[in-house]
């Protein structure tokens, strides 16, 4: 009797953990980390998705752990560890303690499993600030990694991009054992976390983070939108802030709007490079890999966003160029940064508004300042290689060398 | 009919290069920017109250009824906002009634009718305070302006009416049963001007973001001077209903 009880509750037990793996696994709805398995590198706004990695500087390899919500992201530079950081996105609040900070972190994954939303505060030095960031896959098979800091009264966002780098000759064995195995699968992953995405994400994803890094991932995904009417009061009553809102009405009206990322000039901590041919400036960030703040790792945006003047007189506007406080949501800092999204007011094309003179010729008088309207990023862009990202230059100064679009001039006929 | 095309055709003119303007402005149910003007124009029925005993004595000696008086009308405004509900119009319209009439009582020697022309042309040109009942639009963030689909509204103005009411053909010199030709009209120039008032009520049913239809009632009241052809009347009375139809374009 003894025996068969035994049997039973075995059997039983058996039973039950099968159906609670079956029931966990039916849980899962999206590919959680699969989608980010692999090794990443840098990348440039419009840098294609599918170029070579380069050969030389630092890549973040991102593996999993025993938890499907967690992973674990390697910085490997010239075949060393630099650090290894574990993000676990149960959701469960983790305390860090680097560089003389200390604080708290917390990673959720979105609905549908797709996004991370992680938040952060900490102090550095007495200083507090708070991160809420955003961790998705672009439709381009992008690592889009945007974060908005709030320290003391400023605000600021900083958006990083990351392309695959493949599995990197002298890479860690122990990496690239995993890495080869789970190929196949996180290229399938992540393109079921780069798909488009609907109002419920956008909705979301400004109730999970900040409007402003919202607003900056709406753009940095160029996804193109169709909001009707509808679809901006379903938003607007869900609570969505109008400066995402914004963002998704000038994304689903790209023959009026552009969605640009406005130049900054003095960014000292930069490299910028200059495409001369699109006014676009990327800037390249010398920085080694922070572990508290991965994204400053490689390519950040230094560069405002702000409503261009022209149009519909809509004037100057802008969110404002909020100065960057210099503290990440991690604790090394970030280097650059960009103001939120903007919407540039296309109407064909720009034009500055001028007047002919007796006696002096054309002037203009207002508006038309070049390289303040940038184009939308197109895939054809190729950056110079980023020799100061492998420079190991110190995390304070980066590279400071730099190139400015020159200024369109007439000379006399020959 | 001449005022029915003329609608038709100020319409069509607002419509085709709004068509146009639409791709530059509108999205996909909203305004890129809350409208801040509004531009209509409509059409419908003038009723003349016709109530001042000029009237009284053409309508009982001619063949003439009071509501000979009405016409169609012909109107449009420019419209500003000042807040979400309050609008700043500026007004005008156009009714003219032209009708034939003899005397009621008598025909010349020939026996043939003594004929003559009635003309009442009205004018009015107003300011007036506009309060939508409802909100006329929702704006979300800074770059979408959702219409209200329907918004009642009511309002008031103040302002001004060019008018004039003439009678051209034949008459009969009561003193000496004479039949004479002449021109009476309001004054020797023409035209005058009186001040009025007006009152409206109506709905605007917004089909696009850019477009609505707009049905409007009111009422005007004003009373002008008769020139020396209309000697000891009491002042003409120009007030009168109306009732119109509108398309009406934010800018």
């Amino acid at each position: 009797m003894n025996v068969t009880m035994k049997r039973c509750v075995a059997a039983f037990g058996i039973l039950a953990a099968t159906a609670a793996a079956a029931g966990a696994q039916q849980a899962r709805v999206g590919p959680k980390w699969q989608g980010w398995v692999g090794c990443w590198t840098a990348s440039a706004p419009g840098e294609s998705a599918f170029i070579s990695a380069p050969s030389s500087g630092p890549i973040v390899c991102i593996t999993p752990s025993a938890s499907d919500d967690a992973a674990d992201f390697t910085t490997v530079d010239s075949g060393k560890v630099v650090s290894t950081q574990r993000i676990d996105a149960s959701g469960a609040e983790v305390p860090v303690d680097a560089k003389g900070c200390k604080g708290v972190q917390r990673a959720t994954w979105s609905a549908d499993e797709r996004r991370i939303y992680l938040h952060s505060a900490s102090t550095c030095d007495a200083v507090k600030s708070t991160t809420s960031a955003i961790l998705a896959i672009s439709a381009s098979g992008e690592w889009l990694d945007i974060h908005a800091v709030k320290s003391y009264d400023s605000d600021n966002v900083r958006v990083a991009r990351y392309r695959d780098a493949g599995i990197p000759a002298g890479l860690p064995p122990e990496i690239a054992s995993v890495l080869r195995e789970r190929s196949a699968s996180s290229e399938a992953a992540r393109m079921a976390a780069g798909a488009d995405i609907g109002t419920a994400a956008v909705i979301e994803a400004s109730r999970a983070v900040d409007s402003l890094a919202v607003a900056a991932w709406l753009m940095e995904r160029e996804q193109h939108f169709n909001v009707d009417a509808k679809a901006l009061v379903q938003l607007a009553e869900a609570g969505v802030p109008g400066a995402v809102t914004d963002v998704l009405v000038a994304a689903s009206n790209p023959g009026v709007f552009q969605l640009a990322r406005a130049s900054q000039q003095n960014d000292r901590s930069t490299t910028i490079y200059t495409d001369a041919g699109q006014r676009r400036r990327v800037s390249a960030m010398g920085v080694p890999y922070d572990p508290w703040s991965w994204g400053s790792l490689g390519y950040g945006y230094p560069l405002g966003y702000g409503f261009s003047s022209l149009g519909y007189g809509y004037g100057t506007l802008g969110y404002g160029r909020y100065g960057y406080g210099g503290y990440g949501y991690g604790y090394g800092g970030y280097y650059g940064g960009y103001m939120p999204p903007i919407i540039v007011v296309t109407n064909g094309q720009a034009q500055s508004r001028g007047q002919m003179v007796k006696g002096r010729g054309y002037t203009q008088t207002q508006g038309g300042s070049t390289g303040t309207a940038s184009e939308r990023p197109r895939s054809t862009y190729t950056p110079p290689p980023p020799s100061s990202a492998s420079s190991g230059s110190s995390s304070s100064s980066g590279s400071s060398s730099s190139s400015s679009e020159s200024p369109r001039t007439a000379k006399p006929r020959p | 009919m001449n005022v029915a095309r003329s609608f038709l055709a100020i319409a069509l003119a607002m419509a085709i290069p709004a068509g146009a303007l639409s791709a530059q402005v509108a999205g996909n149910g909203y305004l890129f920017h809350t409208p801040s003007v509004t531009v209509s124009v409509r059409g419908g029925y003038s009723a003349a109250t016709a109530g001042s005993d000029v009237f009284d004595d053409v309508t009982r000696q001619l063949t003439l009824n009071k509501r000979d008086f009405g016409s169609l009308t012909l109107g449009g405004d420019v419209g500003f906002r000042i807040t979400s509900k309050l609008e700043l119009t500026l007004d005008a319209g156009y009714s003219r009634s032209s009708h034939k009439s003899e005397f009621r009582n008598f025909v010349d020697n020939n026996d043939l009718p003594i004929e003559q022309t009635t003309t009442f042309e009205r004018i009015p040109l107003t300011a007036n305070l506009k309060l939508h009942l409802a909100p006329t639009g929702r704006s979300i963030g800074r770059l979408a302006w959702i219409p209200s689909r329907f918004v009642p509204y009511v309002g008031g103005g103040v302002g001004v009416m060019s008018y004039r009411f003439r009678q051209q053909g034949d008459f009969v010199d009561f003193n000496t049963n004479a039949v004479f030709t002449s021109n009476l009209d309001t004054q020797e120039d023409g035209r005058d001007w009186a001040f009025v008032q007006q009152a409206m009520a109506g709905v605007e049913y917004n089909f696009s973001p850019m477009f609505g239809l707009t049905l409007d009632a009111r009422y005007l009241h004003g009373r002008g001077n008769l020139g020396t052809a209309f000697t000891g009347y009491d002042r003409i009375d120009l007030s009168g209903a109306s009732a119109s139809v509108g398309l009406s374009m934010r800018l």
